[in-house]
């Protein structure tokens, strides 16, 4: 009797080892964001980028605290906050997401994957589905993820942000994001 | 011996159980974040600028960051229509604050009421945050003038000198509302015959948002100390926030723009039909790269 609970108290170690593979995390991520037109390029970085990895399931996770975007002038970061993302009322935005091809990323194998990453992204209370495209650098304990910026656009009109007819010329209805996060094995 | 291989069949079942337990909630738990510190942070945007309409608001222009004041203020409405009910006249101040440090900024200005100078500065003590264990925003402020008029009698320069103090302690309550209080004490170094020096008055401010850019802001400067020839201020407008400007309306029964002019030299009252129209223009430049200072402190 004892030896049976021990060996499935055995089996249930292993297999839950087994199941959730390793999860990679970092809460000092960074994303970035660039708009450009004519008249104005505007660009902010948070580096407080909360993400998380589990490489068995390929499955992945960023949170983004709003407030934490920091710009190049005070009030277009109180704009931003105040009139663009209302971020008192929607004060993160989040993207959950898998590997499409997850199981080419060789985790224990130092190298650059390219992937694309399929997912929700969530943002001013508005949730869409976007595909990410970009890369997975594997380097030890370490995994950097990083998107395409060219690639990874956002449409202010589809998170329902809207942007007044006399600031138009100012910012762009399309935003590049820019994401750069190394995560470390928890 | 029985009772001890009890006790270890105990013990191994109940490990099984936690296992089990964490296998469940580890693929119950669909975040793989898992629990996110709560975000504390200083509220910012109390008010869409550096004044409520004439009393200073809780916030301070952010370090490296030029605000450039244009004020205005109309006639008296019981000018009548020869006056055009105040439009015929004009009272101007112009002004220029700049964020020195975090929560420290200073200003200057000129305004034509009694060709005054004024230098102020304001300083944000403590800072209200969003997790409530600082639930009020509390700033002290203090401004002098030089009042450069002619005067019919002669006068030394410090008879010339007038100065404000202020606590101001404010609170933005939700997304659209925010209110502050704001004791103050003003001192002239010359007062008419029969009135005292000081005055002391308790600044009363609220700004409620109509929509993100434009809200409704009110101000009552009840003052005391003063025989009832100075009467107390209230001032009614709306503030739109167009890009880089913020654009201040208002009616007001104050013609003084500097703190020790409406607050202690205010002589008109609602009721009398004194009352004149008048807007602030703030735009700001920024000069310094916020990224100068340290974090989230603007």
């Amino acid at each position: 009797m004892k030896k049976i609970i021990l060996v499935s108290a055995l089996a249930f170690i292993v297999l839950s080892a087994f199941k959730a593979g390793n999860v990679y995390k970092t809460s000092t991520g960074v994303i970035k964001f660039f708009s450009h037109t004519n008249m104005e390029d505007i660009d902010a970085t948070n580096n407080q980028v909360a993400a998380a990895l589990a490489s068995s399931t390929g499955t992945v996770e960023f949170s983004v605290t709003i407030n934490s975007f920091q710009f190049k002038k005070a009030l277009m970061q109180k704009h931003f906050q105040e009139n663009y993302m209302e971020s008192g009322k929607f004060p993160k935005s989040t993207f959950k997401g898998t590997i499409a091809d997850n199981s080419k990323v060789k985790y224990d194998v130092n190298g650059t994957y390219t992937v694309s990453i399929k997912g929700k992204l969530t943002m001013h209370g508005v949730t869409k589905d976007v595909t990410v495209p970009g890369k997975i650098t594997v380097a030890g304990n370490k995994i950097t993820l990083e998107s395409d910026k060219d690639k990874f656009k956002v449409k202010l009109k589809d998170y329902n942000i809207k942007v007044p007819a006399q600031n138009a010329a100012n910012v762009s209805e399309d935003i590049s994001i820019s994401v750069n996060c190394a995560l470390t094995k928890k | 011996m029985i009772l001890k291989n009890n006790n270890r069949i105990k013990a191994a079942s109940f490990l099984v159980a936690a296992f089990a337990f964490l296998q469940v909630s580890a693929q119950g738990d669909t975040s793989l974040l898992g629990d996110e510190p709560a975000i504390v942070e200083k509220v910012q945007n109390a008010f869409k600028t550096t004044r409520v309409i004439n009393l200073p608001s809780t916030e301070v222009t952010d370090a490296g960051v030029f605000d450039f004041k244009i004020n205005h203020r109309f006639g008296a409405l019981n000018t009548g229509a020869y006056n055009a009910f105040g439009l015929d006249q004009a009272f101007v101040r112009l002004g220029g604050e700049y964020g020195v440090i975090p929560n420290l900024m200073i200003g200057l200005g000129r305004t034509s009421v009694d060709k005054a100078y004024d230098g102020y500065f304001k300083w944000r003590v403590m800072h209200q945050t969003s997790d409530n264990k600082k639930p009020v925003s509390v700033l002290l402020y203090g401004d002098a003038i030089y009042r450069k008029a002619t005067f019919s009698f002669p006068v030394t320069k410090t008879d010339r000198m007038a100065y404000a103090a202020m606590l101001i302690i404010g609170r933005k309550f939700n997304e659209s509302f925010s209110m502050q209080i704001t004791p103050a004490v003003v001192h002239f170094n010359l007062a008419p015959a029969g009135q005292k020096n000081d005055q002391y008055a308790l600044g009363i401010g609220f700004r409620q948002k109509i929509t993100n850019r434009t809200s409704v802001n009110a101000e009552y400067i009840p003052v005391f100390g003063s025989d009832g020839t100075f009467k107390s201020s209230i001032s009614i407008g709306c503030d739109i926030e167009t890009g880089g400007h913020v654009f201040q309306l208002h009616f007001t029964n104050s013609n003084g723009m500097t703190d020790p002019q409406y607050i202690g030299r205010n002589t008109e009252t609602w009721q009398s039909g004194g009352i004149r129209f008048g807007f602030n223009v703030s735009r700001v430049f920024t000069f310094v790269d916020p990224s100068r200072f340290s974090r989230n402190s603007y």
